[in-house]
């Protein structure tokens, strides 16, 4: 063997190879080092499994999936929060009633936010039966309430309130995944989008609904119909013909 | 792409203070440049845990140079690395639900994953490689004649082949996956001196098996980079 570390390459490194590891980490660094596609390819596709993992815990976020994962730590947080959130209502419920009441408190009103947290708080557990329900009737007070407000020509307050759908449409999907008649949760949130649409022209004047509040909900409502499915497709069987 | 996108500044921005990684190989030689920070790994796995993409990448970026370096000192083969590297960040995937922080490290829960992936492959590798040489030499290949113009790297890894297992191990964790003591303890069951000191011994012999004629399973080890 002709090149078994020749004596020019130690002349090369006084340290090299002795108990100053510096040589070795500069071999290391040098010769064992990957390169950028090896380093990219191998992103890609960690990535793709982390998404894949991760789409499927998005749906099954509720607390009755026993299961371990990112789920846990929401059942956490609502555990722990329970306590803080009951006060924080309270609070809510204080200022709201001294600021006004339901006038202060409309859609548009400065303490519109205010209520739609207050309404977001006092919805039953997650994991219980009646969250579902109370959830979908959240939508429908938002729908009602752009409906009253658009008779009383007020398109600030009709924007506001379709605005606030998306925010209640968002916790639908995750309580409706185990809930037994998921199909016509389907069909609730079809009504619902049609719904909006007509609010939508109403509110446009008859043109095109392009953007805002109106398209926010739209959206919402499209992508929470669309994450349902997915599940309902794959396990048509737990559907049942009762409503929620 | 080119490496260390404005993803990775965006990783780092989402998940708070961190110290930048090293992930550009071209700029790696002096690594092991940026130490790890180990609050800042911590959370950018809870984050990434608890789905943070963001963070995900980061933690990705932060070590895949390191268990890359460490597969290729444990196979030699950088197709066969790439293939380790991949398979351990989707093992990583797949744990990381159930990862938790009681005192370990990351890094040593990681490269206990990355040894794990690694001696998997080899076992199968192994019994394919029974099966191909029932009767005689791989494909009826006689053993080349030593290769006289190998790399450093085929040189270095041969004359890490005349360690014993232990020694082996440990320089790959220290120098390699650029391991603290402490975490090559915690993956290989010993305490940080002991770790030390068995690291003594193992440059001690590398050093001998520079300075003399290759050992013979450095030879052997020679002759198989040769044949693959």
């Amino acid at each position: 063997m002709s090149r078994w570390w020749p004596a020019a390459r130690r002349d090369q490194d006084s340290a090299w190879p002795s108990q100053d590891p510096g040589w070795l980490r500069r071999l290391a660094a040098r010769d064992f080092a990957p390169t950028a596609p090896q380093l990219h390819r191998a992103e890609t596709r960690a990535l793709a499994a982390f998404r894949a993992a991760h789409r499927a815990t998005d749906l099954a976020l509720t607390g009755s999936l026993a299961t371990k994962g990112p789920g846990h730590l929401a059942l956490a947080g609502a555990r722990i929060g329970r306590s803080a959130r009951l006060a924080f209502v309270v609070a809510l419920v204080v200022v709201v009633a001294g600021a006004g009441g339901t006038a202060a408190s409309g859609p548009g009103a400065p303490l519109y936010a205010m209520r739609l947290a207050v309404e977001r708080t006092m919805l039953p557990a997650p994991g219980q039966p009646a969250r579902l329900d109370a959830e979908l009737a959240l939508v429908d007070r938002r729908l009602a309430d752009a409906a009253a407000a658009l008779r009383r020509e007020d398109t600030r307050a009709a924007s506001a309130a379709l605005g606030a759908v998306a925010g209640d449409v968002a916790g639908v999907v995750p309580d409706a995944v185990l809930h037994s008649s998921r199909r016509a949760v389907l069909t609730r949130l079809d009504d619902d989008a049609a719904a909006v649409q007509k609010l939508g022209v109403a509110l446009t004047g008859g043109g095109a609904v392009t953007g805002g509040a109106v398209q926010e909900a739209l959206d919402a409502l499209r992508s929470a119909r669309e994450k349902l499915a997915s599940v309902t497709d794959r396990d048509p069987a737990t559907d049942s013909p009762r409503g929620p | 792409m080119t490496w260390r996108t404005a993803t990775s500044a965006e990783a780092s921005s989402a998940a708070g203070a961190r110290t930048a990684p090293n992930t550009d190989p071209a700029s790696a030689g002096s690594v092991f440049a940026a130490a790890r920070d180990e609050e800042a790994i911590r959370g950018l796995v809870i984050a990434a845990r608890s789905g943070d993409e963001a963070a995900f990448v980061s933690v990705y970026r932060t070590y895949a140079p390191d268990v890359y370096r460490f597969c290729l000192a444990r196979v030699g083969r950088p197709e066969d690395a790439e293939d380790l590297l991949q398979q351990t960040f989707l093992r990583v995937v797949e744990a990381l639900p159930r990862y938790e922080d009681r005192g370990l490290p990351f890094g040593a829960w990681l490269f206990r994953i990355a040894r794990s992936v690694t001696v998997d492959q080899h076992r199968r590798r192994r019994d394919e490689l029974s099966l191909d040489t029932e009767g005689g030499e791989p494909n009826g290949v006689p053993p080349a004649p030593l290769a006289l113009d190998l790399g450093d790297r085929e040189m270095l890894l041969a004359a890490l082949a005349s360690l014993t297992p232990d020694q082996r191990e440990v320089v790959r964790l220290r120098f390699f996956a650029d391991l603290t003591a402490r975490e090559c303890g915690l993956i290989l069951g010993r305490d940080e001196a002991a770790v030390r000191a068995l690291q003594w011994r193992a440059l001690a012999a590398l050093r001998r098996a520079m300075d003399s004629t290759p050992p013979a399973p450095a030879v052997r080890h020679v002759q198989r980079l040769a044949v693959t």
